[in-house]
């Protein structure tokens, strides 16, 4: 098992022809990821490393029955492309392009929510399921993301792809493997959060502890934490957050748009506090992360 | 010569070819400058930007003469 | 992007919403001249882009055009959150029978923007929810529908109006999300709304702050005089705005993003979530950090090395640590040739001078490669970020 990607998973990319997607897209062939077409309006007819591209993401529905899709394309196309694949019933949206006006965010998880489709990001640097599937950027090149990947219990989620690349290479470092890691994206509205995945790892038999990296600003961490409580959440949750400077210099801006300390809110102190009321662990350094995630599994 | 790449263009056999500008063209990181130089030449190397080759080798392949030569110095 | 209040009453009257008769002035005579004109009582207000301007003596009426005159004189000595007076706005001074509070943003939890109504407006909305929470009234909006006459109402209904005059607060509450929605607000507001005497809702200040990442598409902004600029929350340093130069260079990848600190510890980091970590690291073992940056996205060689030029460069450095987390794009290579270069462009031996690298992830077979021919000391996945800080902290406290 796994969530959200597996060996059944048959990736669309949008905006397949664009520098960094043509790179991600040999390393998820690479990877052996089903990428079974690609989406560039008005490319259609060429291949980009021998995977077809078209004009429109309902002929890749139809004719090959693409059920992921990796956006990938400038933010003042995003809303359209994004639109355009739940439209045509795709039920997972990876959504890699970051500075996406929020607007335009808002409107795409309105009518995904009605589709019942999955949203991940913007600003995701994708999703891998060791061992069987990856989708976007996450990992590298082959090479790399085989260094920092393997099969095993731990489930991570993370407001950063970088740190979701480093948790990861730090736990195989330490012969622990993961289930599924999401890049969850670091921008303010992202589409699933914390909440929405927990439930998803307590139903997936592989999953036995999961590992949330966090950052100040948003609510997303808060949010968890009263998830966990209302619903006794059945399997260990331990947290990393980084940034914990930042609620020193409230009203600026670092790493992500989303990180940002106001009037006292988003600090990283109260999701440690947050946390904490929950029964979730929190570590006070990667180190530390890594010994919690080795007793959670004793 | 750049610190950690070395880039070279044989002469003899890039002349032969008018106003071919592949190199610039296809080089991600511009390492390659199209223009007016005496003898004939017409292809330069852009010293500053010699440690910005990222040895994608695309100027080797698609240079018709095979006149430009690639070493890493490291 | 914040806009200044007249900036904001600018879309408020192009959109319809009801604003004070009133016009900018840059100095003491103008007001005077604006008051003579107005022939009416006048508020004097400085135009900043923080709040709590009313506290630190920057709104004041005056009953006079020689009054107006004298007080402008002080509004503009003022200085206020570090922010100089440089315009103020003179306006008729309105006689309000009620103050009340209407304002739309986006619920990061709930993912929707929600309009926010209040019978208690003139004072702080985080200081009403702390102090009356029961009188603030919050109703979430879909996007794609924009708010609905019903919803307005409902809004004007809880701010305690009736008959007529919760209707034209139903109809200022539905433009103010037109506005919010049109313009790419990431924070819309009213506050106070005032309900004069005579029976006129007037929006007495307005406060609109746009989304940076929507700006492309607003072109309209330069003809209604509202230039683009960014906002800080302080005045950067020099260091800063040479770092913001260095990131300018080129599109390709960021090397930039400084904050500058007073420690003796040069940083060269991973960009978002990796920097947040990396920072605190240091920050955990002791360290003095001289710098915040990112680097991401790979960047080019001439960026980081100039960024690392500029960090050698700092008065007071003893060391730099170059610290990344497993790199997904970002080249370990090209990093490596960057801070090299740096250092010799510098005149620095870099197997002398303290410096510690920790990277991995793309091609860093080639960047361990080039680290090993210069003898800078590296280390590879096996050490963690925390690890790297420690050892970096270390290096310099010898």
């Amino acid at each position: 098992m796994s969530i959200l990607i597996d060996e059944k998973t048959k990736v669309l990319v949008q905006g397949i022809t664009g520098r960094e997607a043509s790179l991600f897209t040999k390393y998820m062939i690479d990877y052996d990821t089903n990428v079974i077409g690609g989406v560039t309006p008005g490319k259609g007819g060429q291949t980009v490393h021998r995977v077809p591209v078209f004009d429109c993401v309902s002929d890749v529905v139809k004719n090959f029955g693409a059920n992921t899709s990796i956006v990938s394309v400038p933010p003042r196309f995003a809303k359209d492309a994004a639109l355009e694949a739940v439209d045509a019933n795709i039920k997972l949206i990876v959504i890699f392009t970051e500075r996406i006006p929020k607007k335009d965010v808002v409107l795409i998880l309105d009518f995904a929510e009605q589709k019942n489709t999955k949203v991940i990001g913007p600003n995701s640097l994708g999703i891998i399921s060791p061992g069987k599937c990856k989708v976007g950027a996450i990992g590298g090149p082959q090479n790399e993301t085989k260094k920092s990947y393997m099969i095993g219990p731990v489930g991570i989620a993370s407001t950063s792809g970088g740190m979701t690349t480093e948790i990861a290479s730090l736990l195989t470092n330490n012969q622990i493997g993961q289930s599924t890691c999401i890049s969850v994206g670091g921008d303010p509205i992202v589409g699933m959060t914390f909440r929405e995945l927990l439930p998803l790892f307590e139903k997936d038999i592989q999953t036995k502890t999961i590992v949330l990296f966090c950052e100040p600003g948003g609510t997303q961490e808060e949010d968890a934490a009263r998830y966990i409580i209302e619903h006794s959440y059945s399997k260990p949750v331990i947290a990393f957050i980084g940034g914990r400077f930042v609620d020193e210099m409230p009203g600026m801006r670092f790493g992500h748009a989303g990180v940002i300390v106001q009037k006292g809110k988003g600090t990283a102190k109260g999701k440690v506090e947050a946390f904490k009321k929950a029964g979730v662990l929190v570590a006070d350094t990667l180190t530390q992360l890594v010994d919690y995630v080795k007793d959670s599994l004793r | 010569m750049g610190m950690f790449v070395q880039i070279e263009i044989d002469y003899n056999k890039c002349k032969n070819v008018k106003n071919c500008k592949i190199c610039e063209d296809v080089c991600p990181v511009e390492i390659f400058k199209f223009e007016k130089l005496d003898n004939n030449r017409k292809i330069s190397v852009v010293e500053e930007n010699i440690d910005e080759c990222i040895f994608c080798n695309l100027c080797l392949e698609k240079c018709p003469q095979g006149a430009i030569t690639i070493k890493k110095l490291y | 992007m914040k806009l200044y209040e007249y900036e904001s009453k600018t879309i408020f009257k192009k959109e319809g919403i009801l604003i004070p008769d009133g016009y900018l002035a840059s100095s003491p005579e103008e007001v005077e001249k604006i008051a003579n004109n107005l022939k009416k009582e006048v508020a004097i207000k400085a135009q900043i882009l923080a709040t709590g301007r009313g506290k630190a003596g920057g709104i004041l009426f005056a009953k006079n055009p020689k009054e107006a005159k004298q007080l402008a004189n002080k509004i503009f000595s003022l200085k206020i959150k570090g922010f100089e007076v440089e315009k103020v706005l003179v306006e008729e001074r309105l006689y309000p029978s009620s103050e009340l509070f209407l304002g739309i943003t986006y619920d990061l939890s709930q993912k929707k923007p929600v309009a926010i109504s209040s019978s208690l407006g003139g004072i702080d909305i985080n200081e009403i929810s702390r102090k009356y929470p029961e009188k603030i009234f919050t109703l979430p909006i879909n996007m794609a529908w924009g708010m609905q006459n019903y919803q307005g109402k409902l809004l004007a209904k809880n701010m305690g109006l009736k008959s007529k005059i919760m209707f034209k607060a139903a109809n200022i509450a539905v433009k103010l999300f037109n506005i919010f929605s049109k313009y790419d607000c990431d924070l819309a507001e009213i506050n106070p709304l005032i309900l004069t005497q005579d029976g006129e809702l007037i929006a007495a200040d307005a406060h609109l702050e746009l989304e940076q990442e929507a700006l492309y598409r607003h072109k309209e902004l330069e003809q209604l005089n509202i230039p683009i600029r960014k906002d800080s929350p302080r005045i950067p340093t020099e260091f800063e705005i040479e770092a913001e130069k260095i990131d300018k260079i080129d599109h390709r990848g960021v090397a930039g993003r400084v904050v500058e600190f007073d420690g003796d510890l040069g940083l060269l980091i991973g960009g978002g979530g990796a920097s947040l970590t990396i920072f605190d690291a240091v920050r955990y073992h002791g360290g003095k950090a001289a710098n915040y940056c990112e680097i991401g996205g790979n960047p080019t060689v001439k960026k980081v090395k100039e960024l690392t030029k500029l960090i050698l460069k700092k008065p007071g450095i003893k060391g730099l640590a170059v610290i990344t987390n497993v790199l997904n794009n970002t080249r370990v290579d090209l990093v490596a040739r960057g801070v090299i270069l740096a250092m010799v462009e510098l005149d620095i031996n870099p197997s002398e001078y303290p410096v510690l690298f920790r990277s991995a992830g793309a091609y860093e077979e080639d960047g361990y490669k080039i680290l090993r021919k210069y003898g800078i000391k590296y280390l590879n996945r096996d050490y963690s970020i925390d690890q790297a800080a420690k050892t970096a902290v270390e290096m310099i406290s010898k």
